[in-house]
């Protein structure tokens, strides 16, 4: 009864995770700000989610610069090979 | 003057670990990934006339690989199809397990350090289609400049952030079962 309050006065969940996303990249204007915040104040379910979501946000910003790359030497020859092997 | 053979020589010296390491992050397929960064270099050495020194190399070579992605997603996804969130919530729109309120102990830091972690991480983006994986990783390449993403892949904005809302919500669950809750 009462997520169905919420739901109709303020996001449903499924309309707050896109929410979440959005404030993530910095695109919710302050009406839509408003209505995230109010919603994560009164669901639990989605503070959760919005706390783990920020987390899968810092792992995937380090994860990107921590790829490891074994030694290119190899590669390296190779393209200058393709690229320059003619001349 | 440098000629552009020596140019070239020097860029490739200089960056193939970096270009390597982003175009492996987006294409986890070595293979793939180490043709992606040859073309690259490709590109830049018929276009080192036009380059001469304009912007940052590393900022260059980065563009053209973004580029060469950008290719590689609107030649292989021409549609990016129905993005569904039916497993995660009913039709109020409520979630439709209480999976969510389960907490992730560790802390930022023993993940970020943890090997285990890092190849959990993986085999969970691996699990994404790649039709979402691609958008997904760009985004952090490009710093969350979603326009610019969105144009660049051929996507409306709206589906790019539902792209990104659904693989979250999908790589959060299979780290939940594959490593916080296992």
């Amino acid at each position: 009864m009462i997520t169905k309050i919420i739901h109709s006065l303020f996001l449903s969940c499924k309309k707050a995770t896109l929410f979440i996303e959005l404030n993530n990249g910095n695109n919710l204007n302050v009406l839509q700000k408003i209505r995230l915040k109010t919603h994560l104040k009164i669901c639990k379910y989605c503070k959760s989610y919005e706390e783990k979501a920020q987390r899968i946000d810092r792992v995937l910003n380090n994860e990107l610069h921590s790829v490891n790359i074994k030694n290119t030497n190899e590669l390296e020859e190779k393209i200058k090979k393709r690229i320059l092997g003619s001349e | 003057m440098k000629s552009n053979r020596d140019f070239l020589i020097e860029m490739i010296d200089q960056y193939t670990t970096s270009l390597l390491q982003r175009a492996r992050f987006i294409l986890p397929n070595s293979e793939d990934a180490e043709d992606m960064v040859q073309d690259v270099f490709i590109v830049a050495f018929e276009g080192i006339e036009n380059y001469k020194g304009n912007s940052n190399i590393k900022t260059w070579l980065m563009g053209i690989l973004s580029h060469k992605v950008a290719d590689y997603y609107r030649k292989k996804y021409k549609a990016t199809g129905n993005i569904s969130l039916d497993t995660f919530f009913d039709e109020s729109g409520s979630w439709k397990s209480d999976s969510i309120l389960k907490t992730w102990e560790e802390t930022d830091e023993s993940l970020l350090n943890d090997g285990q972690f890092k190849k959990t991480l993986e085999h969970c983006l691996n699990k994404l289609p790649e039709k979402w994986s691609i958008p997904v990783k760009m985004y952090y390449l490009e710093e969350k400049k979603s326009e610019l993403i969105s144009q660049e892949l051929n996507i409306t904005t709206t589906n790019l952030w539902k792209i990104l809302q659904r693989s979250r919500l999908q790589l959060r669950e299979c780290l939940d079962t594959k490593w916080f809750n296992q």
